[in-house]
């Protein structure tokens, strides 16, 4: 049974997923693996390639889930963070970064991240931790 | 040149390169040579700063990165700036694993997000910068790490 067939996944309402990352093939990528575990038409997708916009988009739209890179020109993804959650408490935000060192996934944290994934991302996990967030 | 951040970053980035790439990566013969080896093909540049200054700069061939990149994304034909793209974010990948690496060990190292330039003349190549290179050999082809770094403390 593939992840998107599990029970679970059934119940999670249609979403829109704001995916922050100034790689094109970064957000391609995350998306592909999204619609891979939870389905094509359970989301909506926004993308930003870097803070600013990606600020501008959240206030917008107000999406239901955000993926955050870290290292991006400008403002880098905790700043950004920081700002969205400013805005908007209950943002649900997953940290989706190769810099993992404890010092700045508890930046993330403290500015308001729910989660921290480690690139190169795998899918299983992606899943368990999307599911974690759209459930609560 | 501290050897514990070379390591760091030959191990680290011969982990994700064969991690992502799905194929073992081996390491040519080691050199230090007084600037980084590159050409005007394929050149990933990447800035560290804090504890230490310096670049990390990832050089190979056109044919090297786009095989990589169609092994990343899982297509063929792929525009140059999508081949740039995965280039950027597999090394960004090694770069930003390395340096928690070595933050982890109660250093602050920090990164520039990569840039890929392809077939583009260098105008800033670093110039008499200590530079130690390590030829990776992948399944798609050689790509040559340069590694110069200056302590600052």
């Amino acid at each position: 049974m593939s992840l998107k067939e599990e029970s679970i996944v059934k119940t999670i309402n249609p979403f829109t997923c704001l995916i922050v990352d100034d790689s094109e093939f970064a957000r391609i990528h995350l998306m592909e693996i999204m619609m891979e575990i939870i389905g094509t038409e359970k989301i909506r997708f926004e993308v930003a390639s870097g803070g600013q916009e990606a600020i501008e988009l959240y206030k917008k739209f107000r999406p239901d889930l955000v993926m955050m890179d870290i290292v991006m020109p400008g403002i880098d993804g905790v700043e950004t963070v920081e700002r969205i959650c400013q805005f908007d408490l209950k943002a649900r935000i997953i940290m989706v970064s190769s810099l993992s060192y404890r010092e700045k996934v508890r930046q993330a944290i403290l500015a308001g991240a729910k989660h921290f994934i480690i690139k190169p991302i795998k899918a299983e996990l992606l899943y368990r931790v999307v599911v974690d967030i759209l459930t609560k | 040149m501290r050897l514990e951040f070379v390591r760091a970053f030959i191990n680290i980035t011969k982990e994700i390169f064969t991690e992502v790439l799905g194929a073992e990566v081996s390491t040519g013969p080691l050199a230090l040579e007084s600037q980084p080896r590159i050409d005007n093909s394929v050149v990933t540049l990447v800035d560290l700063g804090g504890d230490v200054l310096g670049k990390i700069i990832l050089q190979m061939d056109f044919s090297t990165a786009s095989s990589m990149a169609m092994c990343m994304s899982g297509r063929n034909n792929l525009s140059r700036a999508m081949v740039a793209s995965c280039i950027a974010e597999l090394t960004g990948m090694a770069v930003g694993r390395a340096i928690s690496w070595i933050n982890e060990q109660s250093w602050n190292i920090h990164m520039t997000p990569p840039i890929v330039t392809i077939e583009t003349k260098w105008k800033f190549v670093p110039q008499q910068v200590e530079t130690l290179i390590f030829p990776l050999k992948t399944a798609c082809g050689e790509v040559i790490l340069n590694v110069s770094l200056v302590d600052k403390l």
